[in-house]
């Protein structure tokens, strides 16, 4: 009875060692070629972008010409498999974006109707919401005397920073025999270990210093108010949120990137890995750090939208929901 | 009746001295192994996860150099990479996030390393297998060899393994 009741505990024990070992939220990662990889061999298209008109990859036309490109993908996704980290498949998020219908290019007050320009988006992107996306690309190398080599290049982009995360590049062993399949298949098979283990240092770092994300505010057209306004403290308003800054992030870590009367940018924001809620440690977000700073703001009268790209960006936008 | 009983008396002394003399090489090896006197060389990676690598093993015994090359591959991906070779080989890097793994974690690598036979699921042997014996042989001294053996590590077992035992940190970890 006793061995039963010391069973139990130690079951759960691990369980509780278990949950409370793994909860950050896990990132998700998509795989894509390069922009100048989909360039270089015509993949792209024309987007008209509030009247001015600009070539922009088009991942779909890659995928559907290209039958090498779904082979490396399909491979490096394999690897990240095994490493327990499940990409999201390019094609089925194209798939899916096109179900979806077309991407809204502007976005509305829910009661308003006051509208804040955007810049078009990456659509897939936001249909993904993949916090990592790899960006990959190779050129086949000849040389006179007909053998052949891969130049091969591999980044990881974190999405809402935008800044490059791991990277892996190189030329391979020239080979005068095997088709270039064979030669992507190597090309990423020797890179992936160094690719991966800089990608594990960037999440060690990030639970050591926390994870990087972006905030942005935006103030409604048709509000009254804007972040020079004195009316909320003893301070500007964008100078009261400087200072809830100041106090939320890990080690009072973050970046104001512009602030003007209508629009402010923090990056390089640090908020911790997980936060404790109702005696729980949970995975925290962006999303969930920034609803702090949407009460914070509520608390002051003002009526806030949050809205969320993923797990690491956020935009508030301060006048009306 | 007699014959009999001497047989099984030669039997038993012989199965004990072979038995001693196995427990002997083994010491004589687990010795060498202490001195990680190697150099690797990558020869490539025909399949994902798994380094072909030539190494280079100084030991005291010839005999030795097979298991000694077996240990000194795994050795060499565990703590300290494996170098680029020209375009053959890109740089793998160590499999040990921390300088001081080997130390800090020195039961787990003195038992793993330890010269035990090959069905142990913990042991060494289970990640290596041996391609070419003996590929290049330079005598050094009068009882010093520079034995070149080719050997594969399947890294990705190897990696499953060691994040299994807590010993490093998977990808995921954390999440």
């Amino acid at each position: 009875m006793k061995n039963k009741i010391n069973k139990l505990h130690l079951i759960v024990l691990l369980l509780f060692v278990s949950i409370s070992f793994s909860q950050a939220k896990k990132p998700t990662l998509m795989v894509v070629p390069a922009d100048n990889w989909c360039f270089g061999n015509g993949y792209s298209e024309s987007f008209d972008n509030q009247g001015v008109v600009k070539d922009i990859p088009s991942y779909r036309v890659a995928l559907q010409r290209d039958t090498d490109l779904d082979l490396v993908i399909t491979q490096i996704n394999g690897m990240l498999s095994q490493r327990d980290f499940d990409a999201k498949n390019l094609k089925s998020q194209l798939d899916k974006l096109e179900s979806a219908g077309a991407e809204e290019a502007m976005r509305s007050s829910k009661y308003s109707g006051a509208q804040v320009a955007e810049s078009p988006n990456d659509a897939l992107r936001k249909v993904a919401k993949a916090d990592i996306i790899l960006k990959l690309g190779w050129t086949l190398n000849s040389t006179p005397m007909g053998e052949k080599s891969v130049t091969f290049i591999l980044k990881a982009l974190d999405s809402y920073t935008g800044k490059q995360i791991a990277q892996a590049s190189g030329t391979g062993a020239p080979d005068g025999f095997s088709p270039l399949p064979v030669l992507l298949e190597e090309a990423v098979a020797s890179h992936i270990d160094k690719f991966l283990a800089e990608l594990q240092t960037a999440f060690e770092r990030w639970f050591e210093k926390g994870r990087e994300c972006a905030i942005g505010i935006r103030v409604w057209d048709d509000w009254d108010y804007d972040l020079e306004s004195e009316d909320f403290g003893d301070d500007e308003l964008g100078f009261l949120i400087e200072e809830w800054m100041e106090d939320n992030t890990v080690g009072g870590s973050f970046t104001t990137m512009d602030a003007e009367a209508t629009m402010m940018n923090f990056e390089q924001v640090r908020i911790p890995m997980t936060y404790e809620r109702k005696g729980r440690v949970r995975g925290l977000d962006a999303r969930t750090w920034a609803k702090d700073l949407s009460k914070y703001l509520k608390g002051m009268g003002i009526e806030n939208k949050l809205t969320t790209v993923g797990l690491g960006e956020v935009k508030l936008y301060l006048g009306s929901k | 009746m007699k014959n009999l009983l001497i047989f099984i008396g030669i039997l038993f002394i012989s199965i004990g001295s072979a038995d001693a003399q196995s427990k002997r090489k083994r010491k004589k090896a687990d010795k060498e192994t202490a001195k990680w006197n190697y150099v690797v060389e990558c020869q490539g990676e025909a399949t994902a996860g798994v380094y072909t690598l030539k190494v280079f093993s100084i030991v005291m015994d010839e005999r030795l150099a097979g298991i000694q090359a077996q240990k000194n591959a795994v050795h060499a991906v565990i703590f300290q990479g494996v170098n680029a070779q020209g375009r053959k080989c890109k740089q793998k890097p160590a499999l040990a996030r921390s300088i001081n793994l080997e130390t800090e974690r020195e039961d787990f690598f003195k038992e793993f390393f330890a010269s035990v036979k090959r069905k142990d699921p913990n042991n060494f042997a289970k990640y290596v297998t041996v391609v070419e014996q003996v590929t290049d042989r330079q005598k050094l001294g009068r009882k010093k060899f520079r034995i070149g053996t080719l050997v594969t590590v399947n890294i990705a077992l190897l990696r499953k393994k060691l994040e299994k035992e807590n010993i490093i940190k998977s990808l995921s970890s954390g999440f």
